[in-house]
Parts: C-alpha cells; structure tokens; sequence
C-alpha cells in the first residue's frame, strides 16, 4: 500500500526549533546563532562581543563544541550565564540540533536576558541545516580560509542573515582579493550583510555590535 | 556529515506516517525522497547512513529512492527564469540578486510503500 506523505524529514527537529523560537520570543531574547570553520575566529569575536556588551546589555552564551569545555573556559572571566554543550565525548555530532538547544535553555535564566550567542559547532556544513530557532544565522569567514569559500560552501552563506570577514588585519600577508571574496558572496547570496572585522584589533566591531542592536530592534 | 542525521530522522518519520495511517508497526518496502541541490546532501552518504540505521526496524528492507530537485526559480526584476547549473544567485538575463527560489531546498519524505492492503 503506498502512503503520500510530504513532509519535511527534520520535521521532528524544526518542531523543537518552533518551541525554542517561542519561548525566545516569550522573553524578548533575540538568539544569534555563529556559524564558521573550526578556527574561524567565532570565539575569539565573542570574546571581543562580550567585552563591549558588559554593564549595557544582558546577555547568554549556549556553547557547543564535539568535546571539551575550552571556550565556555575562555568566556567565564564575562560573567555572563553560560551552559556548554557538548554533542560527544569521543568526536559526536558535528552540528548542534534543536533539542540539544531546548536542553541548555532549560538551564539559562530566560527572565533575565535580552540576547543570547550560540556558538556552532565549527563546521562549514551540517550547521546551516539545522533550524534550531534562532533570530539569526551569522557565519564567520576568516580571510585565511580563501576567497572561494562562499562557491563551495553556498548553504552556509545563503542561510546566513550576515557574514563576519574576520582576521582583516592578515589581509595584506595573505595578499587576499577582499574584493573578489565579497564578490562570491554576493554571487551566493545577495542580500547578505557582510562586515569586516578583527577579533586581534577590534576593526569593526562598532559596526558588528550597531548590527547586533539593528538585529534587535527587528531592523537588521 | 549530516546524512546520519537525516537518515535516523527519515527511519523515524516513516514509521510515524505508517501508524498515523493507521499501521503501525506495518513493515515499510520503499520510501521516496526528494532532496534540493541546496541541501548539500551527498546521496552515497545518505544510502550508506540509511542502510546501517534501518537493520532491525520496520523499515529493515526498505528501498531508498531519491528525487534530485535542481534550483530553479524565478527572477522579480525581469522575470526569466532562473535555473543555475551552480549556486550563483544572480539572474542570467538581468543580474539581478532579487530571485524568487521555487525550489532547491526541499528536503521531504514524499511517498512510501507499507505491506499489506
């Protein structure tokens, strides 16, 4: 006997995406979730995040790494509420799902916050595919990673609302085509905000934390 | 590798539509799929995935069968259509970024066979 069915294969994760998506908006937090390569710099922008967002906004950091609790280490000097994921001990899932979310917000104190970071597992891939009710999808490109990333990764950067191009202050040893880069993500996604920036130096965090403010006012 | 991901989720569905169909536990033979080109699926991967996870479970000799859905879509600005061999979201005729995707990105169990009448 043939059954028609129709219906989306994660249909059980993006049921536990539309929860969390709504529980998020129950509280007002806006959710972004940080996407890149392993090394891409997501941690180290966070770092340079949190810092200017101390004393002025309230805000939550969900962690997820396969293994080890290194970077929820690196954010704890902040202060701000953190909970750690991890997918597996010994090399598990390479991308974080809905429920695994669902899990750290049961341990977050939702009343108090107005923003919360997700950190990715680091993964080009399988992250873009799992909704986990985020506000936003932002990607980390690191300019070491080269400027054909965008072409051979397009999920990644059609899924995502902004694009940070970190480690701009290599881009002269590297001798990186910026322009060519920002061409290929354009080619990919034309709406994509990109911006600029240098976890080392702190180049254009103004304009990535005056995103972040767009991104909550329902503007970005 | 998220084929794992979506194999385990795929064996799960199928046997939720089989009850919800009123046989539950029924063993299922075939399921179809359709996967956009946007979904950055590996279909080696997903059959590998999918024939480890289904041993043991009602869906142990099922047949996988995937539907490729190419991008295709439309463009707002001059309203040719748009069906790029590769993941460049510009229009052809125009250039224009302003696209209208009507697929590529579908990622669903669209039919499958259960035994019995």
């Amino acid at each position: 006997m043939e059954i028609n069915v129709v219906r989306h294969i994660l249909h059980a994760n993006n049921q536990v995406a539309a929860e969390n998506r709504r529980d998020l908006a129950t509280h007002h937090i806006t959710a972004v979730n940080l996407m890149s390569s392993p090394g891409a710099g997501k941690t180290a922008i966070l770092e340079r995040t949190l810092e200017a967002l101390r004393g002025r906004v309230r805000a939550g950091i969900i962690e997820g790494d396969i293994t080890t609790t290194l970077d929820a280490e690196r954010l704890a000097r902040f202060d701000f509420p953190t909970v750690q994921i991890n997918t597996e001990p010994f090399g598990g899932d390479c991308h974080l799902s809905a429920s695994a979310i669902r899990g750290a917000l049961a341990q977050l104190p939702l009343p108090d916050l107005e923003l919360l970071f997700i950190e990715n597992v680091g993964n080009l891939v399988c992250p873009a595919e799992f909704d986990i009710g985020e506000t936003a999808k932002v990607v980390v490109l690191s300019l070491p990673e080269g400027e054909d990333k965008p072409l051979k990764y397009p999920l990644m950067f059609r899924e995502s609302k902004a694009c940070l191009l970190n480690k701009m202050d290599l881009a002269t040893v590297l001798g990186t085509d910026v322009d060519r880069l920002r061409e290929h993500l354009r080619r990919v996604n034309p709406g994509l905000k990109v911006i600029p920036v240098s976890a080392r130096t702190g180049e254009g965090m103004t304009e990535w934390l005056a995103w972040l403010d767009d991104l909550r006012a329902g503007k970005a | 590798m998220h084929e794992p991901t979506i194999a385990a989720a795929l064996i799960s569905l199928a046997q939720e539509e089989a009850a919800r169909a009123g046989h539950p536990g029924a063993a299922i033979t075939s399921v179809t799929v359709r996967v956009g080109a946007l979904r950055a699926v590996v279909e080696e991967s997903l059959r590998l995935a999918f024939d480890v996870l289904k041993a043991n479970t009602p869906l142990e000799n099922a047949e996988l069968i995937i539907q490729g859905s190419p991008v295709r879509g439309t463009c707002r600005h001059c309203g040719a259509p748009f069906e790029p061999p590769e993941a460049i979201f510009l229009c052809s005729a125009c250039g224009s970024g302003d696209v209208a995707l009507a697929g590529g990105d579908e990622l669903d169990l669209v039919t499958m066979i259960i035994e019995g009448e």
